[in-house]
């Protein structure tokens, strides 16, 4: 499954789709693809009929006098002409009725996830009725599998564009504005997403994970982010999380359950139990976290987070502390 | 195959000054009247568009423009017209001491629109073009139709002069005659405009 | 059947004409100083020269930037350049191309070739036009100087707001971008207003609307297109986005009730025509060509003609389709989609008619007539790949997505740099008296076909493959590396098949087949003067009795003489039927629009660090203003005094 899982997550396809938008897109596109292939080759091949043609007639000597050229050719035009009317006009009624299929959401009160695009990483926040069932994580989003998730879309800074191919087509974040997009995934997996709206520096790197999963592993994980994190054990998590609070760190980030509230960057109160860091762009393992929080700027040069140099124990610490936020 | 040219139309007949639409002149001038033009209503559609970001226009704590000034500017416009019209025939008769004494009429009257103008902006509109949207697409509006008349203001005042001190050629008369055209287009445009910026906050507040 | 390839001797040698053709010589005779000559000249032929040249290098310099953007992307994880100078490169190249090249080079060419082809001594408006590069120049200029001083625009080329912002962009790059469209936009809608009179008013006599060589109604659809679609992209960057950025107003700031969709909609009002704007000319090109080496004319003149114009006129209605990921109400997207599909029918009947035109012709496969051909292989395949991007769902899917960059570029180089090439190889002997390289020419052609479908053709894989646009680089494990590696390829092809064409051009420009005055033996009036044409184009003027004047059969060619040769005088005739109504005096060589340019230039790019330089910009533009129009009275004849009505001639 992780194997799997890890194949999936980097595979960004339009024509492999998981979920019943991207399919009924795919189907549009082998549809349009097969129609716009037929007719590029019948007019690459009318053209090269034209030129052979009168190769040959100008071989024979012969000229063309217009009584004879001039009902032909009105007629070729003519039947071309209604032809590629009526390619469009279905190629249109095709289009319609794939976007009239796609728009209504199918279920009433579905998963309601709010999408906030920042530079350069995304917010995401659980919506629920009631209070204590929000929570907040980001970059990696968790769905049950088989059931339409709705997404709320704003942005606070510029626009960003939520793009996940294997599911669905994409919708724009725009400040002062909001969007909606639902969509589900047939099967279990990871699927990978990008931003894709350019929004600066490190637009390439502001990558997404949409986890599916069965409804009760959904429920799991769902109830372990809504917990605050766990009291750090240990003496090195310990000692780590002094470094994340006294540190530069909590200014940014927040941590449930600790004094660390701050929503500039992303919410770290899980985040061990996260698959990449940096919106998608590493490995979550210890080097990689490690290298990212040393350094941000050698790996996404321009993004928000300043370097922080800190003492190898002081380091050592708070990666402990912080791969114990599960 | 050499072809001799055979000549079968002469062309010395035909006059070297004309007017209006006859003239090239006068359709570089229709040129500017099409983009110009164009270009306000896009102005114009901008603004109305930005209306629907607001509960009410303008918006709350924002002050109403003020009519006096611009009613004002509106009336002297108006009034310009007869006298525009009037020098507009005088140049078609080539009337030099008329076009002369027409000139100088309508440079004050565009001195005039240029000098209001500018009360209209800094003190009619009660705002400033950074309070909010509301101000930008008034600022907008009146900016723009404001350039039109600064620029007609050099192109008037240039012709003024050179009647009055350079050798006037016979096809100046059709370039003043041209320039009454515009001059039309000009208030004429400012008038939808008018009613725009200082007419619609008050039915949408 | 005549023998259509003969070329016909137009420039009468005999006795009448030649005092005549001494005199025009004298009045035509430049400044003594060659190079005061060249920066005050106001011949049509001359600025239209200069124009396409300087286009050229503008498309050089901004394919440099895509050949370091291919470079970046060949490999995954490469470090050729970081995310400000790709931001940089990407953002100028498509500046450069879309706002320096590809409009610019089509209003150039027409500049040149519009007078001769309607059979007229000069432009409508000589110093305007003149105006018109100077601004261009300064524009283009400002650009690079912008990008080679880390200065570059970097928010794309259409910089939407709020990125592009005084928030999220600061310093001076995003202000230079808009003042750069600026200066474009403001040639350009002289270059419109140039044609339409010059179309409209000037052609020949007996030239009615309907013996109007297609090429001419193409720059005609165009010009209309220009001045409706630049006054959009004007008003959003010069009025607003400057304005957001340099003195705090909130046409895009939502805080302040602002929007950023505003933006949007205001450019891509300009920004699809733009697209159309640059394609049109290319079929007019496209037309001349078949019609020549068909020796055919192009079967369906009428609706030839109108679908250039139902194009044109559609283009304005499909801008939201740059728009699909936006709030949009489906009512929108369903017309947009509609009328985005539709378009291809107008662009098919085109390539139906050339089909056509090619069955009933005696084809001949120059350089000129390759380029033709690899247009309609190359663009029909963008233009089929557009009516799939019509329809939102799928838009959805691959919008901001190499897809889209595959597409664009096909219909572009497909269908605007095909024809330009062809262009080139077609009127390059009427415009130096030399034929450029058949030999190198094929190179060329084939270097460029091949070049640009590997380059692009893998981009609508990567597009499906989930590759987005504007990155400036991507992980390896995405899989993107190999096509992106084929892409690089592709693109050190057209370099290579760019450096042919440059070659040729050096080569055949001192050392070429000497043309003379019909080499291809083709039907437009342009071919009925010297290569290259005297100053002043034709003496006497040709009068037209057939949509295809130098193919007329008889013994004599119609004329029209008694134009004054001791000044520029031109003819200006009825719109409709091209009746000869008045004559009209042209000015001769002027400092004064490169001064005016200088002063607007001065304007504009001072605007950039302060918003004072309007006023200031103003009054110099006055003075230049007042230089321009003061008038030189060397003409005591034609001057009026207090009282005196001119004579009855003179009315």
């Amino acid at each position: 499954m992780l194997q799997g899982g890890l194949r999936g997550a980097l595979n960004q396809s339009v024509l492999e789709a998981s979920g019943p938008q991207a399919a009924k897109v795919e189907k549009l596109w082998w549809f349009a693809f097969t129609t716009a292939a037929i007719v590029y080759v019948l007019t690459m091949a009318a053209l090269w009929w034209a030129t052979r043609r009168a190769r040959r007639r100008e071989l024979r000597g012969e000229l063309l006098d217009d009584a004879y050229a001039e009902p032909r050719m009105t007629r070729g035009v003519t039947w071309a002409t209604a032809a590629t009317l009526v390619i469009l006009l279905l190629f249109l009624g095709a289009d319609l009725l794939v976007g009239r299929t796609l728009s209504p959401i199918p279920k009433k009160q579905p998963l309601t996830i709010e999408l906030t695009g920042h530079q350069w990483w995304w917010e995401v926040q659980y919506a629920d009725t009631s209070p204590h069932g929000r929570f907040t994580t980001a970059n990696e989003i968790h769905i049950p599998v088989g059931e339409p998730v709705l997404f709320v879309l704003e942005a606070t800074d510029v626009i960003h564009s939520f793009w996940v191919p294997n599911l669905a087509g994409k919708k724009d974040l725009i400040p002062g504005y909001t969007q909606s997009v639902w969509f589900q995934a047939d099967t279990a997996g990871v699927y990978r997403g990008q931003c894709a709206e350019f929004c600066g520096l490190q637009h390439a790197k502001m990558a997404l994970q949409v986890v599916a999963e069965p409804r009760t592993k959904y429920e799991e994980w769902a109830t372990k982010q809504r917990r605050p994190a766990e009291n750090a054990s240990d003496p090195t998590a310990s000692r780590g999380r002094e470094v994340f609070l006294t540190g530069t760190c909590a200014m940014c980030h927040a941590i449930e359950g600790t004094s660390a509230g701050s929503h500039a960057g992303p919410d770290l109160t899980h985040l061990a139990s996260r698959r990449t860091i940096a919106a998608g762009t590493l490995p979550n393992t210890r080097g990689a976290l490690a290298g990212w929080i040393v350094d941000p700027q050698r790996i996404k040069p321009g993004t928000r987070m300043p370097p922080n140099y800190l003492k190898p124990q002081d380091l050592d610490a708070l990666l402990t502390y912080l791969q114990s936020l599960k | 195959m050499k072809r001799e040219p055979r000549s079968v139309i002469d062309l010395r007949p035909l006059p070297d000054v004309v007017f209006g639409p006859r003239d090239i002149m006068w359709w570089g001038m229709l040129g500017f009247v099409v983009i110009e033009g164009f270009t306000l209503v896009l102005c114009a559609a901008a603004y109305i568009y930005l209306t629907q970001n607001f509960t009410t226009w303008p918006p709350e704590h924002t002050p109403l423009p003020s009519l006096r000034a611009p009613t004002i500017q509106v009336l002297v416009m108006l009034a310009s017209i007869p006298v525009v019209w009037w020098l507009a025939k005088a140049a078609r008769r080539y009337d030099l001491g008329k076009v002369r004494i027409g000139l100088i009429v309508a440079t004050l009257f565009n001195a005039a629109f240029v000098g209001i103008r500018l009360v209209e902006l800094l003190v009619s509109l009660n705002v400033k073009w950074d309070t909010n949207a509301y101000a930008s697409a008034q600022w907008l509006l009146l900016v723009m139709h404001g350039t039109l008349l600064a620029v007609e203001l050099v192109e008037v005042g240039g012709m003024m002069l050179i009647f009055w001190l350079a050798p006037v050629e016979e096809k100046h008369f059709s370039d003043v005659s041209d320039m009454t055209f515009y001059w039309a287009f000009m208030v004429l445009a400012w008038m939808p405009l008018y009613v725009l910026c200082f007419w619609v906050p008050r039915w949408l507040q | 059947m005549s023998d259509r390839t003969t070329s016909v001797d137009y420039v009468p040698t005999s006795e009448p004409y030649d005092a005549e053709l001494a005199e025009l010589e004298r009045t035509y005779e430049p400044h003594a100083n060659p190079f005061w000559a060249w920066v005050t000249s106001v011949d049509h032929k001359s600025i239209g020269k200069r124009y396409i040249i300087t286009c050229f290098v503008f498309f050089i310099l901004a394919g440099l930037n895509a050949g370091v953007m291919r470079l970046q992307l060949a490999r995954p994880e490469n470090h050729i350049v970081g995310p400000d100078r790709y931001n940089q490169l990407f953002t100028v190249h498509g500046t450069a191309m879309m706002f320096l090249f590809a409009v610019p080079v089509m209003t150039a060419f027409a500049t040149y070739l519009v007078p001769l082809m309607v059979g007229t001594k000069e432009v409508a408006y000589p110093r305007l036009n003149a105006f018109g590069y100077w601004t261009f120049l300064i524009g283009g200029v400002f650009l690079f100087a912008g990008l080679y001083t880390n200065t570059g625009p970097d928010a794309g080329w259409f910089a939407y707001t709020p990125l592009s912002g005084p928030e999220y962009s600061p310093g001076k790059r995003v202000d230079i971008w808009a003042q750069v469209v600026t200066f474009t936009e403001i040639a350009a809608l002289v270059a419109a207003v140039e044609m339409i009179v010059t179309i409209l008013k000037m052609r020949a006599p007996g030239m009615s609307l309907n013996r109007i060589p297609l090429y001419v109604w193409s720059i005609l659809v165009v010009s209309f297109m220009i001045v409706f679609a630049m006054p959009s992209v004007a008003i959003a960057s010069t009025a607003m986005l400057a304005m957001d950025r340099l003195v705090a107003t909130h046409f895009f700031n939502r805080a302040e009730g602002g929007d950023p969709l505003l933006w949007q909609h205001l450019y891509w009002f300009f920004g699809h025509p733009e697209v159309y704007i640059m394609f049109i000319p290319g079929l007019g090109f496209v037309s001349q060509i078949v019609e020549t080496f068909t020796q055919r004319r192009v079967f369906g003149y009428p609706v030839m003609v109108l679908s250039l114009f139902v194009t044109g006129f559609v283009a304005f209605g499909l801008w939201v389709h740059h728009m699909f990921a936006t709030p949009i109400p489906q009512l929108g997207r369903t017309l947009f989609t509609a009328a985005s599909v539709l378009i291809a029918v107008p662009s098919g009947i085109q390539i139906f008619c050339w089909i056509a035109t090619i069955w009933a012709g005696r084809p001949r496969y120059a350089t000129p007539m390759l380029f033709a051909l690899g247009f309609i292989a190359v663009f029909t395949i963008g233009g089929l790949t557009g009516v799939m991007i019509a329809s939102v769902p799928f838009d959805l899917q691959v919008h901001d997505t190499y897809f889209v960059v595959a597409h664009f570029h096909y219909v572009i180089l497909g269908g605007v740099v095909f024809p330009l090439f062809g262009a080139c190889y077609y009127w390059f002997p009427k415009i130096t008296g030399r034929m450029l390289s058949e030999t190198l020419g094929k190179w060329h052609f084939w270097l460029f076909f091949v070049g640009v479908n590997v380059t692009f053709f893998p981009m609508h894989l990567l597009g499906l493959d989930g590759m987005p646009r504007r990155v400036y680089t991507y992980l390896p494990e995405m899989g993107w590396g190999n096509l992106n590696l084929i892409a690089t390829m592709g693109a050190v092809t057209i370099v290579a098949s760019v450096a042919v064409f440059l070659v040729n051009v050096a080569k055949s420009s001192v050392a070429g087949v000497v043309a003379g005055d019909d080499p291809w033996g083709a039907s437009g009036l342009e071919w009925a003067t010297s290569s290259p044409p005297p100053a002043w184009n034709f003496h006497p003027l040709p009068v037209v009795t057939s949509r295809a004047p130098l193919w007329e059969e008889g013994g004599e060619m119609p004329v029209a003489t008694g134009l004054a040769t001791d000044r520029r005088e031109v003819l200006i005739t009825t719109a409709l039927d091209a009746v000869p109504d008045n004559r009209h005096e042209h000015p001769g060589e002027s400092h004064w629009p490169l001064v005016m340019a200088i002063a607007v230039g001065v304007t504009f790019i001072g605007a950039v660090w302060n918003p004072w330089a309007y006023v200031v910009g103003f009054v110099i533009s006055a003075v230049a203003f007042a230089g321009w129009g003061w008038p030189r009275g060397t003409k005591p004849e034609d001057q009026v005094t207090t009282g005196r009505l001119p004579s009855a001639e003179a009315r």
